[in-house]
């Protein structure tokens, strides 16, 4: 039962790290002055369309965040999911593959006029792999605390981690 | 266990990779109208959207009930509260800024998309063969022609006007900025009422340019609206 739990939780934590791979096709953003909805995959074509030049001339922070943005936030989920497989903490990847997402939600304004449920899917994802990340570190220092060591078993379980391998 | 999660991890990668990569060369390969379509609809909207953000900043301090009002003693007056005011401008002010510099950006994209579209009609119609075909070509180029130089001479014009009152607000800026460094002024609100007025002709240009627009649509629908 306790194994069965412990890789349901794997499994899904693993399932997780690749949603950000699954938001590219759906709606991410806006552009101001396009009635066109922007896929993940649309915004990173933005980088060979007519309209590059103007989004550049713009802002090129801003044009470099939403054309950029989706292929760096792709990498960051398939070095995450790379790490899960491999049962190997990775306590960096979720914060930035969060700054990253709240950068194109937020520093955007003068390019992006809406911002779809795509985007904030995987901003959700990536609070979600950090706040696992964190739950794994605690697990680890439970481990190694005497005063603490009933709560470790549990935080096995629940994070899915028993077998997870920290970096410490 | 470990094997098949990596198995799937890079079948989804590679999947990924491939379509973004689809994606762009679909992109990339679109034909030269439909690039110049979507550019000219693009300054379309930003031409409306400066337009939006003009008529709101000409609006400072004359809105109907806001607590900034203008009070008008022939050509110099007092404005009632600095503060509020400047809560007012500002933002508008930086959208007006913003929104200028995006129909600039918008123009520029639309014009360099219009070459592009022209050298190849040109070199199309120089391939052909037939002398007759070639002259009808000749002259169907040369009403599109026609048409993108009446949008782009309405396209100038609206920019010059947009970059005339761009250049009264920023005095108008500046004026407040000296204003907020002292305690009791009596400041000349004649540009507060040249504003308005330049927006009103800005907007009859904007009308022309947008008509201009609709032109080119309606008449080539073919080529510029292709996909």
């Amino acid at each position: 039962m306790r194994r069965a739990i412990t890789l349901t939780v794997r499994l899904a934590a693993f399932a997780v790290t690749m949603a950000p791979l699954a938001a590219l096709f759906l709606p991410w953003i806006t552009l101001d002055g396009s009635a066109k909805v922007r896929t993940g995959v649309t915004c990173v074509a933005l980088l060979v369309s007519p309209i590059r030049d103007y989004l550049f001339s713009v802002d090129p922070i801003q044009a470099a965040l939403v054309t950029l943005g989706p292929i760096a936030l792709a990498l960051l989920s398939i070095v995450t999911s790379n790490h899960y497989y491999r049962r190997r903490a990775v306590i960096w990847a979720p914060p930035v593959m969060l700054a990253v997402a709240l950068a194109m939600i937020y520093l955007t304004p003068d390019l992006v006029s809406y911002v779809h449920d795509g985007l904030r899917l995987v901003t959700l994802v990536a609070i979600l792999l950090f706040l696992h990340q964190v739950a794994i570190q605690v697990q680890v220092a439970t481990r190694r605390n005497r005063r603490l060591s009933w709560a470790s078993g549990p935080l096995a379980i629940a994070t899915g981690i028993e077998q997870h391998r920290s970096r410490r | 266990m470990q094997d098949i999660l990596k198995f799937i991890l890079v079948a989804v990668a590679v999947g990924v990779i491939a379509y973004v990569g689809w994606t762009m060369y679909v992109e990339g390969t679109r034909t030269a109208s439909a690039k110049m379509s979507e550019s000219f609809e693009l300054a379309q909207s930003q031409a409306h959207n400066m337009d939006q953000a003009l008529i709101s900043v000409s609006a400072v301090g004359r809105d109907r009930g806001s607590p900034a009002k203008v009070i008008e003693t022939d050509n110099v007056a007092e404005i009632t509260n600095l503060d509020v005011l400047l809560v007012e401008w500002r933002p508008r002010y930086d959208a007006a800024k913003l929104a200028y510099a995006k129909f600039d950006a918008s123009i520029a994209n639309a014009k360099s998309q219009a070459a592009g579209y022209f050298a190849q009609q040109q070199s199309l119609t120089e391939s052909i063969n037939s002398p007759e075909g070639r002259e009808k070509a000749e002259q169907e180029d040369a009403a599109e022609m026609l048409l993108y130089r009446q949008w782009e001479a309405q396209a100038d014009a609206a920019l010059e006007k947009a970059a005339e009152i761009g250049l009264k607000l920023d005095d108008m800026d500046a004026n407040l900025k000296k204003m907020e460094l002292r305690a009791d002024f009596v400041f000349d609100t004649t540009a507060f009422i040249e504003v308005p007025e330049a927006v009103l002709e800005l907007n009859r240009q904007l009308a022309d340019f947008q008509a201009s627009s609709e032109n080119i649509k309606a008449v080539s629908v073919s080529p510029f609206s292709a996909q």
